[in-house]
């Protein structure tokens, strides 16, 4: 059974298929929750759910066999619409930006009015609900929010529309607020794991990309092994910097810095294996680490450096991570956190 | 699948979907026609843009069933090029279509059958029969009045109104509305009135017409509703439209009682008198004015960038005096619309709604929204 396909968001899909089978499914859903965690799947199979024909299903679930539910899987069913990016939905000949205008990387006001216009003013075609899954939500700009609000409080009758979003809070909270939302959780590390080691990942580097996959599946499984041993190999790195040569320092920041991607991706590792020095700090030789790969190095920091002087460094990891998401060159940013980390100013 | 045609047959087939499929991609699938083989020797063509579908069937000799989507433009062009008379049809693997006649021969890709939407299946329908000639009337007395404004999408259609015996279409833009009423008996199974968009009533005046051009002595078309669409079917074709989502106004508000004057109008007089003087009107707004008094109505029109326009037309008339504006645009399309040849204007004051009806025929009403002037 389909919604079985998705692990650890018991949470979110207890109340969805609770509604399935009081049949008191709310008309506008919000699936918040960090990328890669199934939000797009649950939000797949709902649609499936709502249509599905085999007929000894559960009211709370699809089929996944039947003639609506495989259309809706491969995104042929007519009354299942999907809103995305404006590029991406052109680039998959779905849409024509009106004007002759280039796509845009957002969701744009034509993009809703069309829906609302003109595809929610008929009926049905063929199927039981008509569900409109928006993904990624947070890629509407402010005016194609505001399109949607009066469909989104008072869809036409059976439409179901789903907002999928992996950084709800961005949303307009007109928007928000007319919204039951469902919130999807981190995955497990040891689930992410045991997925990635299924998939046929060699353990050491499963390990690593569930460290910097944050309980997201998606990102993990995108994760690839020459980007996962570059990383590590920066954490070495910086782990290995004197304290009295800045000219290692900014050579260091400027291979790093060259991409703002791997920077943060280096920042967030960073930070894992901080965490792992506290810990060898704290518990000794017995201690589990959660990246065994690079234990030597955390061990050997973890003697040379005081636990206050480690929390400083970890703070300004993160405020360079901060910085980072906003627009910060990369290159300035890491040396001004290893500046931080050997001067401590 | 696998199946022999006349070429002109399949040309036929496939020239009809072509005004279906989609120009603006939004489901690569709905570019594609749908050719069902089914026993007895018939090929069915089906083509779909989600809001009209038609499907035809024709003869052949079927020598295997199946069915394949094959891109609708790709295989007009193909069929239409073909040296022999006869062509073959045959699925192949991975749903590619083979198309031999003579010695040509294409392999064409195609898609699977069930990704086609799925037309509403026409054996659960209750069809009831209408003539093609009334129908075909009645819509053309309202669809001119229906909205174009996509906002209000439950007036970008005309209402169908099944009432005691009858049978009502209304169309409105919230500035005028079309009432066309006829007495026909057939029941059509629905408790209350739905709303034909104004795409799929084009294809049905299409199909109408060539009803009425064919052939046939009396021809008869039937029509039925299922859930969502309505269904057109006329020997061998088959139209579906999907209904509008949504409430229609409550046009028995909008229509007045008698009004207090009314005017007796040559209709074809009263129309050309319109045209010429609105030749001087605002583009956007084509506002004349109508003076009516004793034995006179006088049209003007006034632009202060052009000038005006002024014409007498004698009348019937003994009440008081009136003056009211009106759009010249929503007065012609009525009157070019309407049969015989007089029209009645029934007005009340300047700020209330005109009427228009055709003399001695309660089969239609016209209710048209004065301008301030």
């Amino acid at each position: 059974m389909p919604f079985s396909e998705l692990t650890g968001q018991d949470r979110a899909l207890s109340t969805l298929r609770a509604a399935l089978r009081a049949g008191t499914l709310h008309h506008a859903l919000l699936l918040a929750g960090p990328e890669g965690v199934g939000k797009g799947t649950a939000a797949r199979i709902l649609a499936q759910a709502l249509n599905c024909e085999a007929p000894d299903r559960a009211p709370d679930d699809a089929c996944g066999a039947c003639g609506p539910c495989r259309k809706i899987a491969r995104g042929l069913h007519p009354d299942v619409l999907l809103l995305q990016e404006e590029r991406t939905m052109a680039r998959a000949g779905r849409w024509e930006p009106r004007g002759g205008k280039t796509p845009s990387k957002d969701i744009v006001v034509d993009q809703v009015r069309d829906l609302t216009d003109r595809r929610l003013a008929l009926r049905l075609f063929e199927g039981r609900r008509r569900v409109v899954i928006v993904d990624p939500a947070e890629a509407m700009n402010p005016q194609a929010q505001n399109a949607l609000l009066k469909t989104l409080e008072e869809p036409p009758e059976d439409t179901v529309l789903c907002l999928v979003s992996s950084s709800a809070d961005v949303l307009l909270p007109t928007i928000r607020s007319r919204c039951l939302r469902l919130p999807f959780a981190p995955l497990p590390d040891a689930f992410v794991a045991s997925r990635l080691e299924a998939e046929g990942r060699p353990p050491a580097e499963a390990r690593l990309a569930v460290a910097l996959a944050g309980g997201s599946l998606g990102r993990a499984l995108a994760l690839d092994t020459a980007t996962l041993a570059a990383r590590r190999e920066a954490v070495e790195a910086a782990a290995a910097l004197p304290a009295d040569d800045a000219g290692a320092w900014i050579a260091f920041a400027r291979a790093q810095g060259e991409d703002r991607e791997a920077a943060r991706e280096t920042c967030e590792l960073l930070l894992v294996w901080l965490r792992d020095v506290l810990v060898a700090q704290a518990a000794g030789e017995g201690a589990g680490l959660a990246l065994a790969d690079l234990a030597g190095a955390a061990r050997q920091v973890a003697g040379a450096l005081s636990p206050a002087e480690v929390l400083r460094r970890i703070e300004q990891v993160r405020l360079t991570l901060g910085s980072l998401r906003q627009n910060a060159a990369a290159g300035l940013a890491l040396e001004r956190m290893l500046i931080g980390w050997f001067h401590g100013c | 699948m696998e199946l022999k045609i006349g070429v002109p047959e399949l040309a036929k087939a496939l020239a009809r979907s072509q005004g279906i499929v989609e120009k603006k991609t939004t489901m690569p699938i709905l570019s594609h026609v749908l050719l069902e083989a089914k026993k007895g020797g018939k090929l069915h063509v089906s083509a779909t843009d989600l809001d009209v579908s038609v499907s035809g069937e024709h003869d052949c000799e079927v020598a295997r069933e199946g069915a394949v989507a094959v891109s609708a433009r790709h295989l007009y062009d193909i069929v239409k090029s073909l040296p022999d008379a006869q062509a073959t049809l045959k699925k192949a693997q991975n749903n590619y279509l083979e198309i031999t006649s003579g010695s040509a021969e294409f392999r064409i890709v195609g898609l699977p059958a069930e990704d086609f939407p799925a037309l509403p299946k026409f054996d659960k329908v209750k069809f009831a029969a209408v003539s093609p000639k009334d129908l075909l009337a009645m819509i053309e007395l309202t669809s001119f009045a229906v909205s174009t404004d996509e906002t209000r999408y439950n007036l970008n259609g005309v209402y169908f109104e099944p009432a005691a015996g009858e049978l009502r279409l209304v169309a409105t833009d919230g500035h005028r509305l079309s009432l066309a009423r006829k007495a026909i008996s057939a029941d059509f199974g629905l408790k209350k009135g739905i709303i034909l968009p104004k795409k799929g009533l084009a294809e049905l005046r299409k199909l109408l017409q060539e009803s009425l051009e064919g052939a046939e002595e009396n021809p008869e078309v039937k029509l039925g509703f299922v859930e969502s669409s309505a269904v057109v079917a006329r020997p061998r074709v088959t139209l579906v439209m999907r209904l509008i989502e949504g409430v229609f106004p409550d046009y028995r508000q909008v229509i007045p009682k008698q009004g207090e004057k009314a005017v007796k109008l040559g209709r074809l007089r009263f129309l050309e008198t319109l045209r010429r003087v609105s030749l001087l009107s605002s583009d956007k707004a084509h506002a004349v004015k109508l003076d009516l008094s004793p034995g006179l109505l006088k049209v003007l029109s006034q632009n202060p960038d052009l000038g005006e326009a002024k014409e007498e037309v004698p009348v019937e008339y003994q009440g008081e005096p009136l003056r009211i504006g009106f759009n010249a645009r929503y007065l012609t399309d009525v009157l070019q619309a309407v049969p015989g040849d007089d029209v009645l204007l029934e007005l009340a004051d300047d700020l209330s709604p005109g009427v228009l009806k055709p003399v001695g025929d309660d089969g239609y009403t016209a209710v048209i929204m004065p301008m301030r002037i």
